[in-house]
C-alpha cells in the first residue's frame, strides 16, 4: 500500500506526541517508518499503532542522541566561527565601543549601556527562537544545543552591573562586554547558518 | 541491530561500503539492504543507523540530499570526497581485523588461504 498525505500527518502526529518536536528529526522518521509501514496490508492505523507501541523507546532514544549529535555539531561551528577573522573585527570594535562609552559617560552608565545594549540585542535576536519554542513549529534538532548559550552568560552579566565597581580596571571591564557581546553576535550568526542550510535543505 | 559489540563497532563501515557500492541511500533502504545480504542475519535498527548516520555527516564524511518522494520528505546519504577515502582505509582495516581474528579463533588454518 502506498502511504497518504494524511497518512503522513499521523505518523508526524504520533511522533509529535511521542515528544520528538524536531521537524528535522520527524522528517527522517516519518519517512522510514511510512516505508516501513507500505509494506504491509492496508490496515494502516492498526500497523501505526503496533509500530508506535513496539519501537516508542526506540524512537525516543534514537532522539536523544540525534540532539546530542546535533548539539555537537552546533558547537563545532561555533568555535569555527570563533576563529574567523571577523569575529575579531567584531570583538575589536565592541571593547573599542565599551572603552569609549566608560571615558565619556563614566564607568557607570556605561556599564548600564552596555547591559542594555546587550539584552536588547539578545531580545531582538532571540525572538525567532523563543517564537519557534513556544508555538512548536518548525524547531530544529540544532535550537537546543543554542539555548543553553544564552543562559550561560546573561547571569554573569547581570552579576556583573554591581560586580563592575569592585574592579579597579577599566580596561576589564570593556573586556568582559566585549567577549560577551562578541559570543551572542557569533551564537545568532551560526543560528542564522544553520536555518538558511535547514530553509535549503527541507524547503528547497 | 544484533546485539554484539562486534557488529555495533562496524556499522559505520558498513554503512559506508554500502554507500560506495550505491552511490546514495535513504535509511529505510539502508536497513533492508543489510537485511538482504545477510539474509535476515543482520537486523539493523533505527537508533543503530540514524545517530551512525548523522555522525558521519557531522564529521564531514556524508554528504545529504533531501527530497519529496510519495508525499513526504526523504534523506538520501551519499560519500563526500573524504568519506571515499575513509571508505578505503576503514574497509582495509576491516579485513585485517577479520584476518587476524580468524588466526586467533582458528590458528592452525592459513587466513591467506581463506581469500
Amino acid at each position: 500500500m502506498k502511504v497518504t498525505a494524511e497518512q503522513i500527518q499521523l505518523i508526524d502526529k504520533a511522533l509529535i506526541k511521542i515528544g520528538i518536536n524536531y521537524a528535522d528529526i520527524r522528517y527522517e522518521m516519518t519517512d522510514h517508518i511510512a516505508a516501513d509501514l507500505e509494506q504491509k496490508d492496508d490496515r494502516f492505523e492498526h500497523h501505526l499503532k503496533g509500530y508506535m507501541l513496539q519501537n516508542k523507546s526506540e524512537l525516543k532514544k534514537t532522539n536523544r542522541r540525534f540532539i546530542f549529535i546535533a548539539m555537537g555539531r552546533a558547537y563545532k561551528k561555533f568555535f569555527i566561527n570563533m576563529l574567523k577573522p571577523w569575529s575579531l573585527v567584531i570583538f575589536a570594535t565592541m571593547f573599542a565601543l565599551g572603552m569609549f562609552l566608560i571615558k565619556s559617560l563614566g564607568r557607570e552608565d556605561a556599564v548600564m549601556a552596555l547591559f542594555y545594549f546587550f539584552i536588547a540585542f539578545s531580545c531582538i535576536l532571540s525572538t525567532p527562537v523563543i517564537y519557534k519554542a513556544l508555538t512548536r513549529k518548525n524547531q530544529h534538532s540544532l535550537d537546543f544545543g543554542f539555548s543553553f548559550i544564552n543562559l550561560i552568560i546573561l547571569y554573569p552579566t547581570i552579576y556583573m552591573v554591581d560586580y563592575q565597581t569592585t574592579i579597579a580596571n577599566d580596561m576589564t571591564v570593556a573586556l568582559y562586554y566585549a567577549v560577551v557581546l562578541l559570543i551572542s553576535v557569533i551564537m545568532h550568526v551560526t543560528i542564522w547558518q544553520f536555518n538558511r542550510q535547514y530553509k535549503l535543505r527541507y524547503n528547497g | 541491530m544484533k546485539n554484539s559489540q562486534l557488529y555495533k563497532g562496524s556499522l559505520n563501515t558498513i554503512i559506508m561500503k554500502l554507500l560506495e557500492e550505491n552511490g546514495r541511500m535513504y535509511g529505510y533502504e539502508i536497513t533492508q539492504k543489510v537485511k538482504l545480504i545477510t539474509k535476515g542475519e543482520l537486523n539493523i535498527t533505527e537508533g543503530a543507523l540514524y545517530p551512525a548516520l548523522h555522525k558521519l555527516e557531522a564529521d564531514g564524511l556524508l554528504d545529504v540530499e533531501v527530497e519529496r518522494v510519495d508525499n513526504r520528505l526523504r534523506k538520501y546519504y551519499k560519500l563526500t570526497k573524504s568519506g571515499e577515502k575513509e571508505t578505503v582505509n576503514r574497509l582495509a582495516e576491516l579485513e585485517e581485523f577479520i584476518k587476524n581474528m580468524q588466526t586467533l579463533v582458528t590458528p592452525n588454518i592459513n587466513p591467506d588461504l581463506q581469500y
